[in-house]
């Protein structure tokens, strides 16, 4: 009993710091305290005060603002390439796994070489062809993120498809498409939604390591990344222009985490974590 | 002649380098003549159930042909297949199995319907109901999934959606094997009656002797892959030739 109150513990806490989180990227507009991206040279580096809660970067424009409305940006881009990444994989691996044969090779082969490739690696390469921005980012991490997707929804696929069902659904006239569609999908995505709420954590990682290394939003813009970017040329005498959006950065990985183990334990008892004994 | 299965093979590699070969399937000819019962008997891991499933065209053949109305049609491609689907239909041997575990059973019942264009969207729930109803099942029953209800219920269930396309022939896969024997004795008789007033040709799989007794006008007898006889019930349980069909009758007496 002790075990199923922690685990339950992880995924309230989780659902109340994802709620915060979207409730900040919702409301940011409302809620900032001045306009992120107005200059004041005069008021620059000032510390954390009263009228300025997180301080004034290099360029004296307040801290919190920023952060507050670089939430919208860390959201949007995380959930937007994770969901264009599930969509991809899961319809990639459904069908390389019910096809089989040369079709499943292949789709195989290719997730192969690119789970070779460390993802930031691949993206800094990618960056190099298709240049910096937002939108490259998200093809960068869809290019490397996908391939979770297809593994799983591949193998939940096979598992399936010699199922006694889908054998009935042949034989009652379902033509592949079709049992694609209402048989197979329908037993995949479950695995594939816990799959994304696990992931939505490292994907916000991903994005704040390569708009950090310059691959993503381009400045002003109020990316987490790009701040610490810039923060990190003053860390020695204002270290809070870096550390107020690495915090940020962690607390939303974290509260995605602890999202998507509680999920996976409350939807999907057999990926448990084994029994410890306490 | 509806159904003609000559010298059907099929075989599974296994062993290091699949250099082993195992005959599920061994050199297996048999004929199913309009509307005709036809049983076929024979113990667990015969190769039964590898036959049915190469006449509903879900495995390829190794070996040997399998004509339908006197076209081949054991290397019909999946959608060439299609077509014939509402003529050869089947009842497997797990009633909710065979089902979309995702839908409910209303679902599973018109999706028939839909897939061959049968009726429009107004017919569709009366079709449903007149179906369900000539096999005792209420219409109330159909809003349950397929885990929700009995074995029973979800095979008279699975015997009506078969029965729905008018098919000329209907594989039984050991209908009622994982039934209870006062619902077996509904099930078999609905299925005679299907045999009588839609003249459906049957191939009755069964290890029960006398359900394939009761039900079947000839049948066959199965053994590793091959089959050893071949006649009317009257002429395998009442005289039979060979040494297994003895032991498999004798079995059934002493019991």
């Amino acid at each position: 009993m002790k075990r199923v109150n922690r685990k339950n513990i992880i995924l309230y806490v989780g659902i109340v710091l994802t709620a915060i989180l979207v409730a900040v990227a919702i409301l940011a507009p409302y809620i900032m305290p001045y306009d992120p991206t107005k200059m004041e040279i005069s008021q620059k580096f000032i510390k954390p005060c009263a009228a300025h809660i997180l301080g004034t970067d290099h360029l004296g424009r307040d801290i919190l603002s920023r952060i507050i409305l670089g939430s919208r940006i860390s959201l949007m881009t995380s959930v937007t390439a994770i969901f264009i990444s599930a969509f991809i994989g899961t319809m990639l691996g459904i069908i390389s796994g019910y096809l089989g044969g040369a079709v499943d090779t292949i789709i195989m082969r290719i997730v192969d070489v690119m789970l070779a490739f460390p993802a930031i690696v691949f993206a800094l390469a990618l960056s190099t062809f298709l240049g910096k921005g937002q939108t490259n980012l998200l093809i960068a991490i869809c290019c490397v993120q996908w391939t979770r997707y297809a593994r799983v929804a591949r193998g939940e696929t096979i598992m399936f498809r010699d199922s006694e069902y889908i054998q009935a659904a042949r034989a009652i006239g379902n033509s592949k498409t079709q049992i694609i569609k209402n048989y197979v999908f329908p037993a995949v995505i479950s695995k594939i939604v816990i799959l994304i709420s696990l992931d939505i954590g490292t994907i916000i990682l991903y994005c704040a390591s390569l708009s950090f290394l310059g691959l993503g939003a381009q400045p002003p813009s109020p990316d987490w990344g790009v701040m610490i970017s810039e923060g990190k040329e003053y860390m020695q005498y204002a270290p809070w222009v870096a550390i107020a959006p690495g915090i940020a950065i962690a607390f939303s990985a974290l509260a995605f985490n602890m999202l998507g183990d509680g999920l996976r334990d409350l939807l999907d008892p057999r990926m448990k974590e084994t029994v410890r004994t306490e | 002649m509806l159904l003609e299965i000559n010298n059907l093979c099929k075989d599974y590699s296994t062993g290091f380098l699949g250099n082993r070969k195992i005959h599920a399937v061994d050199d297996v000819s048999l004929c199913i003549n309009e509307g005709e019962m036809f049983g076929l008997i024979g113990e667990s891991g015969c190769g039964k159930s590898t036959l049915t499933k190469m006449i509903l065209g879900l495995i390829k053949p190794t070996d040997g042909s399998i004509k339908y109305n006197g076209e081949e049609i054991s290397n019909l491609g999946e959608k060439q297949w299609l077509p014939l689907r509402k003529e050869i239909q089947a009842v497997f041997q797990h009633p909710q199995m065979t089902f979309n575990p995702k839908k409910n059973l209303y679902y599973s019942c018109a999706e028939p319907l839909r897939l061959f264009d049968m009726c429009d969207k107004s017919s569709e729930e009366y079709l449903v109901r007149e179906m369900t109803e000539c096999v005792g099942i209420s219409f109330d029953q159909l809003k349950k999934f397929p885990h929700e209800i009995s074995g029973g219920q979800a095979q008279r269930i699975s015997i009506a959606r078969a029965l729905s396309l008018n098919p000329r022939l209907l594989i039984c896969d050991e209908p009622t094997s994982m039934l209870d024997v006062s619902v077996q004795a509904q099930i078999l008789r609905l299925l005679m009656q299907a045999n009588k007033e839609q003249n459906v040709a049957m191939l009755f799989i069964s290890h029960d002797l006398e359900v394939v007794h009761a039900v079947c006008t000839r049948v066959a007898v199965m053994k590793e892959g091959k089959i050893i006889e071949t006649g009317t019930v009257d002429e395998v349980f009442e005289n039979p030739k060979e040494e297994y069909t003895k032991k498999l009758l004798n079995a059934r007496i002493e019991i």
